[in-house]
């Protein structure tokens, strides 16, 4: 097989050189797309309305969605002065299960001194008061795959009826033909030629040169495909005296010059091979791309899986209520956090989230005032009175991400915390768009089952996404 | 045959999910997108990628090495929320 970039192709007597350069440099069908790929938008998982009215403590992270976007990265960070936090990270691919990629995120998080604007994580005895380490685990496993032969067949029918490849489409429609018509030309040929040569009875060669008549004419005509209008057009223009009389209705372009070989159309083929194709090229509501749709049904749909271990230490500082007396506690909290969300045809994402969470609660805050010696004055102070009480909470939250159409997308879940037997329904609604970042903004509806409020807010931030974000 | 080595870089917006592979295998990305595999040199090789997520999304498949392969590929999704490619590509004996 040859791969040259000569000129071997001509129309009517002239050469595609400059055609032929422009195709080698850039062969690639183009879509329009955005002027330049902007950085990802850091996007901050919105909580929702159970979780910030029913728990507390240093377990404040939310239900967390599997991520897709994890990137391997060691990140100190620390916040704005406004939530004055700060945040050590490492995360990245640490293998592949089911031919899928396995992440690992961990994370330290805790406050930021406000004097120093620094925020010590932990030390060699474990994490530091108020400091949450959260370790976690995310597979995203989608294998779709296509069969070659309809692909081929698929893209082939467009490139063809679309005027993408014609030498393309050419080579592979004509190549057995041609291949058996020039195999067959110089035999005739041959023949004739010894028919001549032994002077054979004048009908004999009367048929063998009709013969070789036919043949060259049926491969010149296999030689040749309608030539694309636009591309008739600009030749005409470019000589218009030289093509006078032609027409571009009938205008053919010449595949292979005299004395081509298979290899050379075995070069066509290579080629135009260089052409790609893919859905969002074919027109919206082509046979074509809803070929390809097709194949959705027979793969299996992605599957996000995640799983989180958090803990966290914290102090309390509390008065017991039995002798007054100033005293301490130090505390474990912790959590599990199970996600799992899979993609459905037409549904949209479909995601459930579990969390089981044991934290500590300091008590009510109360203004405790006692004598001030035997002046008969008292001194107050705002004290916890007793100790942090222990709360567990078993939560599990139901999600759906949906584009519904091109100007309206959802995000309902619904949030159950088993412990306090309270139930939440959250609807938010986008319609409000950012030119490049898609949906970023519009209504959510919500309702409470423990005060049985119904509320409307309106809200903008980050961009909605089908599958959870990072 | 001898084999050479292709690298393939591939971007995507946040959100999106994207498989890439080559001759039906799978090919595994890395944290930054990118990955490489080897292949058979003299012969036609055949890339197929899928994406999916939300309208907007934006995504690049790129060939960057050999230089007989190279290619790129990229798009805006749609309404669809779907791309499946299909290229060809060559590498060199």
């Amino acid at each position: 097989m040859r791969i040259t970039t000569t000129t071997r192709f001509t129309l009517a007597g002239v050469t595609l050189t400059g055609a032929m350069a422009a195709m080698a440099q850039d062969p690639t069908i183009r879509v329009p797309v955005s002027a330049e790929y902007e950085a990802v938008q850091k996007q901050r998982s919105r909580r929702d309305v159970v979780e910030s009215e029913t728990f507390d403590g240093p377990l404040s992270s939310p239900l967390v969605a599997p991520p897709v976007d994890l990137k391997t990265q060691l990140v100190f960070q620390g916040s704005t002065k406004d939530n004055a936090t700060g945040e050590a990270r490492i995360a990245g691919v640490v293998g592949h299960v089911w031919d899928s990629p396995l992440t690992l995120d961990f994370r330290l998080r805790g406050p930021l001194n406000k004097d120093t604007g620094a925020s010590e994580l932990a030390n060699l005895d474990g994490l530091l008061n108020s400091v949450t380490g959260d370790l976690g685990l995310g597979l995203m496993i989608w294998n779709p795959n296509i069969p070659a032969n309809p692909t081929d067949q698929n893209c082939l029918e467009f490139w063809c009826a679309t005027r993408r490849a014609d030498m393309f489409c050419f080579a592979r429609g004509q190549k057995p033909k041609i291949a058996k018509l020039m195999k067959a030309v110089p035999e005739a040929q041959s023949r004739l030629k010894e028919a001549r040569r032994r002077n054979a009875p004048a009908t004999q060669i009367d048929r063998l040169e009709a013969q070789v008549e036919k043949l060259e004419g049926e491969l010149e005509t296999a030689n040749t495909i309608p030539m694309p209008k636009a591309e008739c057009e600009e030749v005409l223009r470019a000589d218009p005296h030289q093509y006078e009389a032609f027409d571009c209705a009938t205008f053919v372009r010449s595949m292979t010059p005299p004395n081509t070989s298979v290899e050379d159309l075995d070069f066509l083929q290579a080629y135009n091979a260089q052409f790609s194709c893919s859905l969002t090229a074919m027109p919206i509501g082509s046979v074509w791309r809803t070929r390809y749709r097709s194949l959705l049904r027979e793969w299996p749909p992605p599957i996000l899986l995640s799983a989180h271990a958090v803990v966290g230490q914290e102090s309390f500082d509390f008065v017991d209520p039995t002798t007054l007396e100033q005293a301490s506690a130090s505390e474990i909290n912790h959590a599990l956090v199970a996600s799992a969300g899979v993609l459905l045809e037409p549904i949209g994402y479909v995601g459930v989230n579990y969390r089981f969470e044991r934290s500590h609660t300091a008590s009510p805050e109360t203004t405790l005032c006692i004598p001030l010696g035997g002046t008969g004055a008292m001194t107050c102070n705002d004290v916890h009175l007793g100790a942090p009480t222990e709360t567990t909470h078993n939560r599990i939250q139901f999600e759906l991400r949906k584009f519904a159409t091109s100007w309206l997308a959802v995000n309902p879940k619904f949030t159950y915390d088993a412990n306090d037997s309270v139930a939440a329904v959250e609807a938010p609604i986008y319609f409000l768009t950012d030119k490049d970042r898609g949906f970023t903004g519009g209504v959510n509806v919500g309702w409470r089952s423990d005060t049985d409020e119904v509320t409307a807010t309106l809200f903008v931030g980050a961009a909605f996404t089908l599958f959870p974000g990072s | 045959m001898a084999k050479k080595t292709v690298t393939l870089e591939t971007k995507k917006s946040a959100g999106l999910i994207l498989v890439v592979r080559i001759d039906g295998t799978k090919l595994q990305l890395d944290e930054d997108g990118n990955g490489e595999c080897d292949l058979t040199g003299g012969v036609a090789h055949v890339l197929d990628f899928f994406v999916r997520g939300q309208p907007g999304g934006t995504y690049k498949v790129a060939i960057t090495a050999p230089s007989e392969s190279r290619l790129r590929r990229e798009a805006v999704l749609d309404q669809d929320q779907l791309d499946i490619g299909h290229a060809y590509f060559f590498v060199k004996a």
